[in-house]
């Protein structure tokens, strides 16, 4: 239904998705955000995403349409 | 038995004026400490170490909303805001509550937003050093307060003309030595009430401003309540202020004690960048967090923890955390290392912290290449930090602009 991006440019280390999130976040050693699964197939799930993107201080998170 | 003390009382006049080895010895002796807060005499724990800051900040099992903490707490009075608009600020919601408000405001803070704030920044810089250099008696803190209060009050939409008395009445409301057991809880209520004026003269005069927006997410579309409105507009006005003033105070005074990393700055400005994120290491504003609160019996640190119990994130200790960073005494802008708690860490990050690096990556380097020969103009150990416990607050910092040659 809609895949799931972070972009590391753009992360800011913050630790917020991954907190909020943690089915579908997880952090890197470094303390970047990254999808656990690039695909999102619930409807739940994207909504959930689509929060953590609007709430993300980096605006690094995109829940884009999968065709 | 007595549990072993730390050199300085918790939270005790000695401990703010410079906290640095107290936090130290409970990194050694005592990471996860047990004691009472001063106010309320309220068992509580301190986390000091980076490891278990950052983890407590992230961990799901802990919340920031006093709705979760034990009935001791309640009753010693410490719940932040009780009684005023201010128990609904954004730092003490849960999700979804959290969530629904967070969305609301940060579009306006991501860094490409505030990155178009860059040339006003400077703008109010020049004009705060043209003003500074006019005074007979120049104090850093009146520079260092008016920077944030200028850009706040330019994003919200209306001058913060009071925002002097607004960072005296948030120091009030966090004061561990408060004048009376009421003395919280009216500086809150003044803060609210503020905002409260700020609205209704805004809802007169809506504009493209971020104050307009959120009360027309409030009146147009009711993804507010009005409590939720006032505490919005308060937690702005409060989160940054004495927060970025602070920071820029320290860091100041931390460059007139090490004159090479002074000349450093000054003859290498692109390091700014990597310096402001030392200042926010080294010395960031931001004392501790605001408490957590354990949801459920847990383990934490090595430590059980009945539901209820109060744990107080020291974010000023983790960042200097030796586990951390080689040398973390040490003041280093050309540092490149790992990511501090400065501005916080999960749900509850610091929303504002583009703007924060913004306003200090202009003021701190603007302020030593005006003037290059400032000074203290008493001796340091004269210098008093105020007695509240979130932000480490200089009260005054007067400096001889042109050191000890002209005024
Ligand atoms: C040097 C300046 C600043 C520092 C050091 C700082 C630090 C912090 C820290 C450590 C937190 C986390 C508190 C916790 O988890 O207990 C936080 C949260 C917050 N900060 Fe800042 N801050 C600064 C400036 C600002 C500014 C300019 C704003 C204005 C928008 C702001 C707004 C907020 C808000 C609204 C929160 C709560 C966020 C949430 O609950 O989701 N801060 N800040
Ligand atoms: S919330 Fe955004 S900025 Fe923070 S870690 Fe996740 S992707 Fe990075």
């Amino acid at each position: 239904m809609a895949v799931l991006r972070v972009d590391p440019k753009a992360c800011v280390a913050s630790g917020l998705c991954a907190a909020m999130h943690p089915a579908l976040f997880r952090l890197t050693e470094e303390g970047l955000g990254e999808p656990v699964r690039g695909d999102l197939t619930e409807a739940d799930d994207v909504e959930s995403a689509e929060d953590v993107a609007a709430c993300c201080p980096g605006a690094a998170v995109a829940v884009l349409d999968s065709a | 038995m007595t549990a072993p003390a730390p050199p300085t009382e918790l939270f005790g006049y000695d401990y703010y004026q410079n906290p640095y080895p107290t936090l130290e010895w409970l990194r050694e002796n005592s990471p996860m400490h047990p004691f009472r807060f001063p106010v309320g005499d309220i068992p509580l724990w301190i986390a000091t170490r980076f490891d278990d800051v950052q983890q407590l900040l992230g961990d799901p099992r802990f919340s920031t909303n006093p709705a979760w903490a034990s009935k001791e707490f309640i009753d010693g009075g410490m719940a932040v805001g009780k009684g005023t608009a201010i128990e609904r600020i954004i730092t003490m919601l849960d999700p979804p509550d959290h969530t629904r408000v967070r969305r609301l405001a940060m579009s306006t803070f991501t860094p490409r937003r505030i990155a178009q704030w860059e040339e006003p920044t400077h703008a109010v810089v020049e004009a705060e050093l043209d003003r500074l250099e006019k005074q007979d008696q120049p104090d850093v803190m009146d520079y260092a307060g008016a920077i944030p209060a200028a850009l706040m009050g330019n994003i919200l939409g209306f001058p913060l003309d009071r925002f002097n008395e607004m960072i005296h009445a948030i120091e009030r409301a966090f004061h561990t030595d408060p004048e009376d057991a009421d003395a919280n809880r009216l500086a809150f209520e003044e803060i609210a009430e503020y905002g409260r004026g700020l609205i209704a003269h805004k809802r007169r005069n809506p504009s493209d401003d971020l104050a307009s927006a959120l009360i027309e997410a409030r009146d147009g579309e009711d993804r507010l309540d009005e409590t939720e409105l006032v505490a919005m507009i308060a937690v702005l006005i409060m989160a940054g202020l004495d927060t970025t003033r602070n920071l820029i105070g320290t860091s100041v005074l931390s460059l007139l004690e090490r004159p090479d990393q002074r000349r450093l700055l000054l003859e290498r400005p692109e390091l700014k960048d990597t310096a402001v994120e030392e200042f926010l290491r080294f010395n960031g504003g931001v004392a501790v967090g605001f408490f957590r609160f354990a949801k459920e019996d847990l383990e934490f640190a090595g430590v059980s923890l009945p539901a209820g119990s109060p744990v107080i994130p020291a974010v000023g200790s983790a960042n200097r955390d030796p586990r951390r960073w080689p040398d973390a005494d040490r003041l280093d802008i050309t540092r490149t290392g790992p990511r501090h708690v400065g501005l916080g860490h999960g749900l509850h990050n610091c929303l504002g912290a583009a703007l924060a690096r913004l306003e200090a990556a202009v003021a701190i380097p603007a302020i030593m290449r005006r003037f290059p020969q400032m000074t203290l103009a008493v001796p340091v150990e004269e210098l008093r930090y105020d007695e509240m416990w979130l932000v480490r607050s200089i009260n005054s910092f007067p400096v001889r602009l042109h050191g000890d040659g002209k005024r």
